[in-house]
């Protein structure tokens, strides 16, 4: 019997993508709008594959409910919109079960528990995060998780 | 008004990304609906639901979709064979960009935010002021707070 990892024999490099990401695709007038969508081709061409937080789900919706509030995108727009995004078929890390390391980062590096979320993920499975909220990257020093602006992936 | 399509049970699977036999148990937990057409079961889509996939071929159909969303680390059935992996790859992409051309198409029809806020400043609302510490409307006020700023800097 094969080993089960070897069939995984194309170039692929999973990343963690955040909700910050999610939301420059889908909203035109997002300061990293541009790159995100070159980011996103990545994605279909198989290059890069996306690993998501278990809570990037709430986030998302919360952030396009918001938006649909604010007149940005229209209401009738957000079904097909939320089943896009679900049809990226980004793989979902479940959500942590152990508090310590969460609470740690979110002490250490005064993240909320969210932000906490997003950089235990990207620690527990060794992958970089690619983001766009810059806060979030200046708060993680490199020796902790690797964080990327997709302003800087894209480039 | 778009028409509901009817496919059939291994279709369904192929369009919606999952096994044939997550597909059978969304169909008995009545998470997806059927319609009998003679002995065939048929599974009812809303057509946005249902990416265009490429085609399956007879018999291993089962192992080119991934097994939901909390087996899309593994491609089907033993044997990992090269040209299953492949299959279940290449089908996986092509769902991909299709949901991404829908994501860029409608992208296009966003409109800018009344008071420049953007979609980041939303999820630091959410983030900042989660509504179990600081009452169901914490991230509103917070974002009221911060569209008044923005438009007091014009």
């Amino acid at each position: 019997m094969p080993p089960i990892e070897h069939w995984r024999s194309w170039p692929v490099s999973d990343v963690v993508i955040d909700s910050s990401v999610a939301i420059a695709w889908v909203l035109e007038d997002e300061p990293a709008h541009k790159h995100a969508m070159r980011f996103m081709d990545a994605l279909g061409d198989g290059t890069l594959d996306p690993v998501v937080s278990g809570h990037f789900r709430f986030e998302i919706r919360h952030a396009l409910v918001r938006a649909a509030r604010r007149g940005r995108v229209d209401w009738a727009d957000l079904p097909t919109l939320l089943a896009a995004l679900d049809a990226l078929e980004a793989r979902t890390a479940p959500l942590s079960d152990a508090d310590a390391p969460v609470l740690e980062l979110a002490q250490n590096h005064q993240l909320t528990w969210s932000d906490a979320h997003w950089v235990e993920t990207a620690i527990r499975y060794d992958l970089p995060l690619v983001t766009a909220d810059l806060r979030l990257i200046r708060s993680v020093p490199d020796d902790v998780a690797i964080l990327v602006d997709v302003r800087g992936v894209a480039a | 008004m778009t028409a509901t399509l009817a496919l059939s049970v291994p279709e369904a699977a192929a369009r919606l990304g999952r096994s044939e036999r997550t597909i059978w148990r969304q169909i008995r937990s009545g998470e997806l609906h059927t319609q009998r057409e003679g002995r065939r079961v048929q599974v009812l889509l809303e057509p946005e639901r249902a990416w265009p996939a490429l085609p399956v071929p007879r018999g291993t159909r089962e192992a080119a979709v991934p097994y939901g969303t909390q087996d899309d680390w593994q491609v089907g059935r033993w044997p990992y064979t090269t040209e299953i992996v492949e299959r279940h790859r290449v089908a996986k992409l092509a769902r991909r960009r299709a949901a991404m051309e829908t994501i860029k198409e409608l992208s296009r029809r966003t409109r800018p935010d009344p008071d420049g806020l953007t979609g980041l400043d939303y999820i630091h609302a959410e983030r900042d002021h989660p509504r179990a510490l600081e009452g169901s409307d914490a991230a509103d006020r917070a974002l009221e707070e911060l569209a008044r700023e923005r438009r007091r800097d014009r």
